[in-house]
Formats: structure tokens, sequence, C-alpha cells
């Protein structure tokens, strides 16, 4: 399937991003090298000081030892400080960022995506793993520089020392800074992998369960869906042991070493007084030092194992980047003026292959006066028509053609502006009524909108609400009944004013005199425009001049256009 | 940072043995480290001296080994008890929320948003993980470590041990003074990511409408506020955190020059020895690494306590229900009864008043009335979603509040309007009705609601994958699949909340001749604007403005010539027109 991208590939993508914050990074970079190199200077300085009190050595007087330890102290508070706030401000500055840059990704890819993807799952995306590569940003940067300069200063005091020294340390250093974080890499880059799927998992169940909490009390199923949660729990559990245990070693093992080097320092020291070319006072001094070039690096590896995390994470951040759309606009879309006519040529469509076609070979010819009843059996595909019209999915065979133009050379924008579709479960937005009402036209006023919820049959209703048109719906909109949510949704489609109308089920939660109220409306406003009605009742279908029957993939005509529309009303 | 709260603490029941042992190992590897740094120092003051013999410097670098090799034994093992910590937290709290969660009625989850609930069982809950692993074993590491460390300088520098001491101690209300302004600074920053959290979720479950309405851009643009929002509340929160820092960092680093220049001039008084002096440099920093330990864990154990408080408050909510076991039974009607029953979403306009109503056992009772008139608010009571604010709800006598609401919903199963599928395969789905049911009674339920023969026709009939919360199938399946999961739960009372308002025609006249056949056996009650799949019923009320308006079977209420024969023309009038041109075909 999908190659694997590279370790170097993710890493120039992440500093890709970053380029915009670019002087944020540079500054924070110096104040950490330079923190980190006073940080050696404090403890050297330090020693310094001790000896020459100790009159062991006679270079400077203790004052001025003393004194450039306390320079250093200031530096690495100041270098600290600002280390922290400028890498803070540029990685936050990015998360912003790449958060909306990631509901552009996905929008993307819908609604073709929705379907199939885990919404649970791209919220975890969206909100958690992007948060990880805070990390990235916040604490990796500095330190890789710091690393390589930090043992080489290191080293060439050592060398002044002796040169024996170099050749003890070098392969320390190695091991510390190469090896450990490479293996920990290559060991633990799966497990925060998994660790992230395994949270999108959970996340994907509770939504589930939140949504589905009045079937989980009716079925009394509360503890199977608990007990899901703590087995998914429990999958975390042992990715996150895995996690501990493989950080654990990646910043045990470092502190190991470092007090290897350490007790290699007087093994070699012994050595040499032994061997009679001894300068105790030198390596007193690189002692110091060392025990402070090493906290740097293990500040990396600590860094290197949060950077399993951000990896994992970037990596599915890439992948759903990278994630072709179903639908791709022309890159030179024409508008969709005033449509004329609507052809279905010879249609094939189906989800997958396992699913087999929904639709095959299928044709229809829509003209402007049509108002089309389509009518079938649940799942055979009557939503699927009005999706392949809308653009969700290209057709796999044949074409549909707008005014003799093929569907895909116009903008997605214009073509849904000039077909607009009643869904079947009529989302509402946690704002006010108004503001449910208006979504398609922000900027209408409170007359049309009052006009458009008079028009849907709603407005009665909304009045006897406290708040009226303010009144504020909520995250779930649980308060409304299906046939409220529905004529808001009309509402809102009235008040876009399309060519077309295309209505999946309009009125499937609709009492009788709302249904009546409804056809007299699309019969009293929309009599000049399309209408494509998809429906199982046959009352719904009286103001339609075609009715047309899914069937087997295809459709076929019921009836010539005889009737007035709205003859029955 | 001292970051305590009640809270957090009563839920760190049954990991504070862990706490207490993380920062237990904790000190035993601070004792290694000691032993290592007095090794080395004493080999480093002694190397002046022209006495030290080979052996001294193997018996040197054993010693500095051993006390190595604890450290790294020490460090891998609080790694371990750390993990075993965050495991069981990780359980114990889901259990808890998770648990409050279903407990919850749709008002109250609702007012938490979905959302939120989410943010609070996972994301709250691995965030509150560093609190307990990282932060309270090291706040306690914290005062731990400072007197250990006194104890070994004292007999070498009594005034830099003190003063090391002194300072370790201070250094924590000092830090505190930073708390108020935190505090206050997180609950924005985390009102702000609840708010981009709630919009994103939004955003993405609404983007088909979204796109349908080419308000993308718009959305777009406003979610590009809220996350600028939210960066801006989270620096507000890192400056202070920083400025908390520098403060502790100068505080810590003064000491440390302090304390070199005090056992330096007490060398030069020869009070101390060059080794002593070394070993107080080398230890003085290690008085602080707690400390700045804590502060690193602070950083992120700020995000656990602003979840952990969240999570409170969401344990926190009321969800204790009447239950009086206590009462006496009020007779012996075969049925549910409606007595004097009013009701009111949180304190708003009465959805129903003084209504009374019965639904006899083995008889089918109907439900109408126009939208709004609180038909789903009976079906609510009747499930007991919520409890009436005045009058009683019986079933065959027993009051719904002498039992607990899973004792009576073994009674009363319901089909409501929009049908959760769960995602998974189609048999899951139905088994949640009755986990044992023979394949061929699965079979049987779909064969009665007319979804047995597409179910055969997909490749991996019962075991096909139905999609995140049933995304793959269209509003008439659902409704199928919630009906026969309803015929297949042992209750003998089942409800149908406008069951068949999306399945096809075909099949719904099916549908509603094996719901008729369902009674005397069973007892459905039927809510439905649709008039002719009611007339059968044996008894219709017509509730209008929260009250029973009308009631009777259907050709008494049609004699009376109200509301309901007012509907039921209507309805005809226009499916007749409908009929009409579907048969001409």
């Amino acid at each position: 399937m999908r190659k694997e991208m590279g370790f170097f590939a993710m890493s120039a993508r992440l500093f890709r991003i970053a380029s915009t914050v670019k002087n944020k990074l540079i500054v924070s970079t110096l104040a950490s090298i330079v923190g980190n190199a006073s940080h050696l200077g404090l403890m050297g300085f330090g020693a310094m000081m001790v000896l020459s009190f100790a009159g062991k050595i006679e270079a400077g007087t203790p004052l001025t030892w003393g004194a450039l330890m306390g320079v250093c102290a200031f530096l690495i508070m100041i270098c600290r400080y600002t280390e922290g706030l400028v890498s803070h401000a540029a990685a936050y500055q990015l998360l912003a960022d790449m958060r909306v840059k990631m509901y552009n990704t996905v929008r993307r890819l819908a609604p073709a995506c929705l379907v199939d993807r885990q919404k649970g799952d791209i919220l975890s995306i969206a909100v958690a793993d992007i948060e990880t590569i805070e990390f990235f940003f916040a604490h990796t940067i500095g330190p890789v520089f710091t690393v390589i300069l930090l043992p080489l200063i290191t080293l060439i005091i050592a060398g002044h020392v002796d040169r024996l020294f170099v050749w003890v340390l070098l392969p320390l250093y190695l091991i510390i800074s190469v090896l450990l974080p490479y293996l920990s890499l290559r060991l633990g880059r799966d497990v925060g992998r998994r660790y992230r799927v395994q949270v999108g998992a959970l996340k994907s169940s509770v939504l589930e369960s939140v949504y589905g909490v009045r079937d989980i009390q009716i079925f009394g199923i509360g503890d199977m869906r608990k007990q899901d949660v703590l087995d998914k729990t429990k999958d975390i559990n042992r990715s996150a042991h895995l996690l501990t245990m493989h950080r654990q070693l990646v910043t045990s093992a470092p502190t190991f070493f470092i007090y290897l080097a350490r007790i290699l320092i007087i093994a070699v020291a012994s050595y040499l007084a032994l061997s009679g070319r001894g300068d105790s006072a030198g390596v007193i001094v690189l002692s110091f030092i060392v025990s402070a070039s090493f906290s740097s690096t293990q500040s990396l590896t600590m860094v290197v194992s949060s950077l399993l995390e951000t990896y994992a994470a970037a990596e599915r951040l890439f992948e759903l980047e990278d994630t072709v759309p179903e639908v791709i606009e022309d890159e030179h879309p024409i508008e969709l003026k005033k449509i004329e006519k609507i052809e279905f040529r010879n249609v094939t469509f189906g989800y997958n292959k396992e699913s087999g076609p929904v639709l095959k070979n299928m044709d229809l010819t829509i003209r402007p006066e049509d108002k089309i009843g389509v009518v079938g059996e649940s799942g055979i595909g009557k939503s699927t028509v009005i999706r392949l019209l809308l653009r969700f999915w290209e057709p796999t065979g044949g074409e549909i053609l707008i005014n003799d133009i093929p569907l895909k050379r116009y903008s997605l924008e214009s073509l849904r502006d000039r077909i607009a579709l009643l869904e079947q479960d009529t989302f509402i937005f946690s704002d006010t009524i108004a503001g449910n009402i208006a979504f398609g036209r922000p900027n209408a006023s409170q007359a049309e909108i009052e006009r458009a919820a008079a028009r849907a049959g709603i407005h009665d209703f909304i009045m006897t609400l406290p708040e009226g048109y303010q009144t504020n719906m909520g995250e779930l909109g649980g308060r409304l009944s299906g046939g409220e949510k529905q004529r808001i949704g009309i509402a809102r489609v009235m008040l876009v004013d399309p060519d077309m109308l295309v209505m999946d089920e309009p009125t499937s939660s609709l009492d009788i005199l709302n249904e009546k109220g409804l056809l007299k409306t699309l019969d009293d406003e929309y009599g000049d425009k399309m209408i494509m009605l998809v429906s199982h009742r046959p009352s719904t279908l009286t103001g339609c001049n075609r009715i047309l029957r899914l069937e087997n993939g295809r459709l076929t005509e019921r009836e010539e256009a005889v009737a007035k529309p709205g003859a029955a009303i | 940072m001292l970051l305590i709260n009640k809270t957090l603490l009563d839920m760190s029941k049954g990991l504070r043995r862990y706490i207490f042992l993380i920062a237990a190992l904790k000190v035993v590897v601070l004792a290694a480290t000691a032993r290592f740094a007095q090794t080395i120092s004493s080999f480093m003051g002694n190397m002046f001296e022209p006495v030290m013999t080979s052996t001294d410097f193997r018996a040197a670098v054993l010693a500095a080994l051993g006390a190595s090799a604890v450290m790294l034994v020490g460090e891998v093992l609080v790694g371990e008890v750390e993990y075993r910590c965050t495991a069981k937290s990780r359980l114990l709290l889901r259990e808890r929320i998770f648990s409050k969660m279903l407990e919850l009625d749709v008002g109250n989850i609702e007012k938490i948003g979905a959302s939120a609930a989410v943010a609070n069982a996972v994301d709250g809950v691995e965030q509150m993980q560093v609190y307990y692993s990282k932060y309270l074993p090291g706040l306690l590491y914290c005062f731990l470590a400072p007197i250990y460390l006194f104890f070994r300088l004292k007999s070498i520098s009594m005034p830099v041990a003190t003063l090391l001491l002194v300072v370790s101690i201070l250094l924590m209300p000092l830090n505190n003074r930073f708390r108020s302004v935190i505090d206050a600074l997180k609950k924005e920053y985390w009102v702000s990511f609840r708010s981009l959290t709630a919009y994103y979720l939004e955003s993405l479950r609404s983007l088909t409408t979204i796109k349908l309405f080419n308000q993308d851009d718009r959305r777009y643009a406003t979610l590009r506020e809220k996350a600028d929002d939210f960066r801006s509340r989270i620096m507000d929160v890192m400056k202070v955190n920083f400025s908390a820092f520098l403060f502790t960092e100068t505080v810590i680093y003064s000491t440390v020059v302090a304390s070199a220049v005090i056992v330096c001039r007490q060398m030069v008084r020869g009070q101390v020895t060059l080794s002593q002096a070394l070993m107080v440099l080398m230890l003085s920093y290690s008085f602080f690494s707690a400390m700045r330990a804590l502060m690193n864990a602070t950083h992120s154990a700020l995000t656990g306590i602003a979840a952990a408080q969240n999570i409170a408050e969401t344990l926190d909510i009321d969800t204790t229900r009447p239950y009086k076991p206590a009462l006496e039974k009020k007779g012996s009607f075969e049925g549910v009864t409606f007595d004097d029953v009013t009701f009111s979403y949180d304190g708003r306009k009465d959805v129903l008043k003084d209504l009374d109503m019965t639904f006899e056992k083995g008889r089918m009772t109907a439900i109408v009335g126009r939208s709004g008139c609180g038909k789903s608010t009976v079906a609510a009571l009747l499930m007991r979603f919520s409890d009436p604010g005045k009058g009683s709800i019986d079933l065959e006598g027993t009051e719904y509040v002498s039992m607990k609401p899973e004792e009576l919903r073994r009674n009363i199963a319901m089909v409501p309007q929009a049908v959760s599928i769960f995602s998974g395969t189609i048999e899951d789905n139905l088994r949640i009705a009755d986990p044992d049911a023979s394949e061929e009674r699965l079979m049987d339920a779909l064969d009665r609601v007319r979804l047995k023969e597409w179910v055969l026709a997909q490749p991996a009939g019962l075991k096909t994958d139905v999609g995140d919360g049933g995304a793959r199938l269209s509003g008439g399946q659902r409704q199928k699949i919630g009906i026969a999961r309803a015929l297949l739960s042992d209750a003998p009372y089942i409800i149908f909340d406008e069951a068949t308002s999306s399945v096809d025609v075909e099949s719904e006249g099916e549908i509603w001749a094996c719901i008729g056949e369902l009674a005397p056996k069973r007892t459905p009650i039927v809510i439905s604007h649709r008039l002719s799949t009611i007339a059968r019923a044996d008894k219709i009320y017509v509730i209008q403005d929260g009250r029973s308006a009308e009631s009777g079977n259907h050709a008494e209420l049609m004699a009376q010539n109200g509301l309901y024969s007012r509907l039921v023309r209507e309805q005809d009038e226009l499916e007749r027109h409908g009929e009409r041109r579907l048969a001409h075909a």
C-alpha cells in the first residue's frame, strides 16, 4: 500500500512547516546553545575557584573564577527563559497553523471520506496528534545543536589535559549522542504509533456511546459498552507500558554512561598518576565539565524518546494530507449559470468493489420544468443518485452533464449554489435558530430569515420559544423534534434560493399538516424550479410530474409528465 | 509549584502506594548519587597526595561502579512503577467517568456537550497521568531529597547544609505566588481549548452540510480565529510559567554560587578539606535537581489538572433518580398508567400538563398529534429517561419510582426516532437486545422488518460491517435494524416512536402488519403521524399542547369530528393523489 515515509523525509517536511517562524527558532536555538555552554562554564569555573582557593592552581585569582561562575549562572537563567518563551511562541503559532491546515485537509477530502474514516479518529489526529508535534518545535531543535557543540568543547578541553582522555570520552559521546537516540528511534517508532491509533479507537467508541446513550439505556447494554472502553484502555496500557519502559531505558542508559565516563576519567587519571604524568587540577576541572556536558545530551535523549510520539503523530497527519480526494475540481473550472438540462448518461457507480455497483448504466434527463420523484426500496441507491449529482463522488462509468457540459468542468461552489440539497437528517449547529436558518447565507436579514421560516412552517413554533430566533440550539440540538429539525433544514434551503432543489426524504418526520404545508410551499415558491425528491411516501410525491423507480441499478419512468404540479392542493 | 487539589487527591485513591513507592525509589537513587559523589570527590582530593596506591584506585573505581549500577536499576524500577500507576489510574478513572456518562440523561449530555464528554474520558484521563505518575511523587521527593542531603552534608559544612535546606524549603511557598495567576489563566485556557474542540468536532460532523452550503471558507476562518485564541491563551500560561522558572532558577543558581564561595572560605580556614569542598560543589546542584524535575513535570501537570477539574465537574453532576422501593403496589391494573402527569425540561414551559393515560397490556395503543405536541416526551417518560415533575407513572400497579430504571427497562423497549447504530457488524447491532440469540432468531427478526434478503445479498451476510456509527446504512435500513432489535428483546412493552419514517413504502406496510400482530402477546405503543398505520389501534390518544385532547378507537374519534378526523381527512386526500400517480404506471 502506502510507502513508509523515511525519517529524514519526515523531518524535512516538519522543518518546511516551520519556515514561517524561522527567526523565533533561530533565537531560541542560540539561547539554547549559550545557556548550555554557560552550564559547562558554571561547573568548570566552580572547580577552578575551589582549586584556586586551595592553592592548587596558579592561574587567575579565586575572585576571578568566582565572578566567572556568577556570570555563567546569570547567562543560564536568561537563556533558559528566552529559549523557553520564544520556542513555545513559535511552536504554538505553528500549532494554530497546523490545526487549521488539518481542517483544510479534511474538508478537501469530504464528504466522501467521512463515510469510511472514523470521525473520532480524525478528531484525535487534529487535536491530540498535532499537540505532540508541539514538542518537536519547542524542545528539539535547540538541543540538536548543543549536542554537537558541547561534546566538542569538552573534547577540546580534554585534549588540553591529556590526549588519552579524548580517546576514552569519544566512544562514550558517540554511544550517548548517536547510537542510543538512533536505537531508541528504531525500536520505539511503532509503539508510539500504536498508542495513538489505540487512543483514536477509544475516542470513536466513547463518542458513539455518547450519541447512542438512549439506545444503550433502552437495551441496558451500559456494561457491555463499558467493557469495550475498559478493553480498549487495556490495549492502551499495553502500548503505554512499552513506551514507558522504552523511555526509561532511553533516559537511564545515558545517565549510566555519564557516570561511567566519570569513573573512566578517574581510572585514566589513576593510570596517568601511576605512570607519573598526572595533571590533577586538570583532571578535576575536566571531571566537572564532563558531568555538565552530558546534561545536555541527556535532555536530547529524552527528547528523542518523546520524538517517537511526535513522528508517529506527524506520520498520520501527513498520511491524511497525502490522501487523494475522491473528487478533484477542474483546474480552470467554469461557473455554472442557470441550469437548462441535466443528463445522466450511462452512469455506473459502486462505493467499493466488494459490494458491487449500486447504479448500472443509468440514464436520465432532467429539464427545467421537471418535478421528479424517485422511489425505491431502502438502500437501493436513491441517495446515491443525489450524491453523484452533487459530485460527492465521480461515477465509475458514464458521465453526468449539465447544459451539455460534463459536470466535472464546473466549479464545485457554483454547482452547490445552483443545486441545493435537503439532507435526510438536518444537522443543527450549536448556534442560534436564526444562525442555523441563515447558515447558507450568513448575511441574510432578520426579515428574510423569518420569511424563510414562515415558508417552511416553523415561524410560529420559533415565536413560542422565550428567546425566539435567538434561542441557542446547544450541541446536540436534542431539544428539537425530528420534524422541527427538518423544517429548520427546509428554511435553510429556502433562504439560499437555488435553481434546483434536491430533497432526500424531506417529509419523513413531518406530520400531515406540515407536510401539506411544505408541498404547498414547494408549489407556490418553487413552481418554476427543478425539483428532485426521494421519498417512499406516496403523499409526498403528490406535486411531482415524473415518478421514477430505482430498481437493479436503473431508473424506470413510471409516468410521463401529465399532471399539473400542485394539482392536489 | 504546588498544585494540590482536593478533587485530584480524592481521585488518587488506589494509586497512593504507587506514588509513595516511586518517591522511595527516587530516594534510593539519590543515596547512590551521593555515594558516587563522595567516592569521586575523595579520590580527586587525594590525587594531590602522593600516597595513593593502585589498590586505592581500584577500590574507588569499584565503589563508583557499584553506585552507578544501583542508580541504573533504581531508575528502571521507577519507570515500571510509574507505568503501573498510570495503567491503574487509566482504568479506574475511565470506569468512573464512563459509568457516570451512562447515567446521564440526554439533557445532561447536551449540557456537557459530546465533545467535552469525549475530551474528559479520553484526552483528559491521558493528560492526568502526568499528575499521578510524575507530579505527586516528584512533590513528595522534593521534601525528602533536601532533608536526606542535609544529613549527608551537615557533618562536612553546617553553614552550607543549612543554607541549601532553608532555600529548598522556602522555594516551594515562594513559587506558590505564581499559582493564583496560573489558576486563573488555565481556566481561560481550558475554556478556549474546549471551544476549539467543540467547534472542530461540529465542523467535522457537519462537513457535508457545510460543503453543500458553500460555507467551508467561513467555517475555516472561524476555526482560524479559535485556533489563534487558543494559542494566545496558552502563551499567557507559558509566560507566567516561565517567569516562575526564571525566578526559581535565579534562587537556585545564586545559592549554588554562594555555597561554593562559603565552602571555599571554610577550606581556606582549614575547616574543610579539598575533597569535601569538591563534594559540596557536586551535591549542591543535586539539592535542586528534585525541584527542577518537579518544575518540568508541572509544565505537563498543569494540563492534567485543568482536565481533572473538568472531569470532576462531570462526576459531580447529580444523577440520582428518585427511588422509593418501599412504595406499596397500587392495585393490579394490567398495563402502564399515567396519573396526572406534568413535565417540563429544566423548569421551562410545561410540555405535558395533568396528563392521564392508560396503556393496556396486550392491546395496541397509539399516540398522535402535531409535531411538538409532546408525543416523544410521553415516550421518554414511559422509558423513564426522565421523571415527571408531578403525578406518577405505574407499571402494572407498581410506581416507576419504586423500581430502578434498569429494572423498568427490562419491561419496556423502544425504537426511537433516530436509531443509534454502533460500529461493528449487523449481528453485533442485533445482539445488543439478545446476546444469546440463535442465528435463526436473528434472521427471523430481520425477515419481519424486510431486511433479510438484503442482508443475505451482502457477501458478509450478518457479519456485514455497518461503518462508523452505521454510516454505511441508509436511513431506512437503520430504522429496520432498530425495529428488529426491539423485537428481539424480551420486553413485553415496545414503544415505536415514528419508527418507520424513513422506511420504504413497500416494507412499511409489512412492518406495520407485523407490529399489529404483536398484540396480544406483547404490547405495542405506537407514536406516529402516519395515521393509516394506527387506525387499527385499540386506543388512540390525540395530544394537543401537552394534554390529551381526544381518545378512543378510530371509529369513535372519527365520529367526534375533532382534530383527529381533520388530520385523517387531510392525509387521505394527499395520499390518494400520490397513490394514483404511482398506480398510473
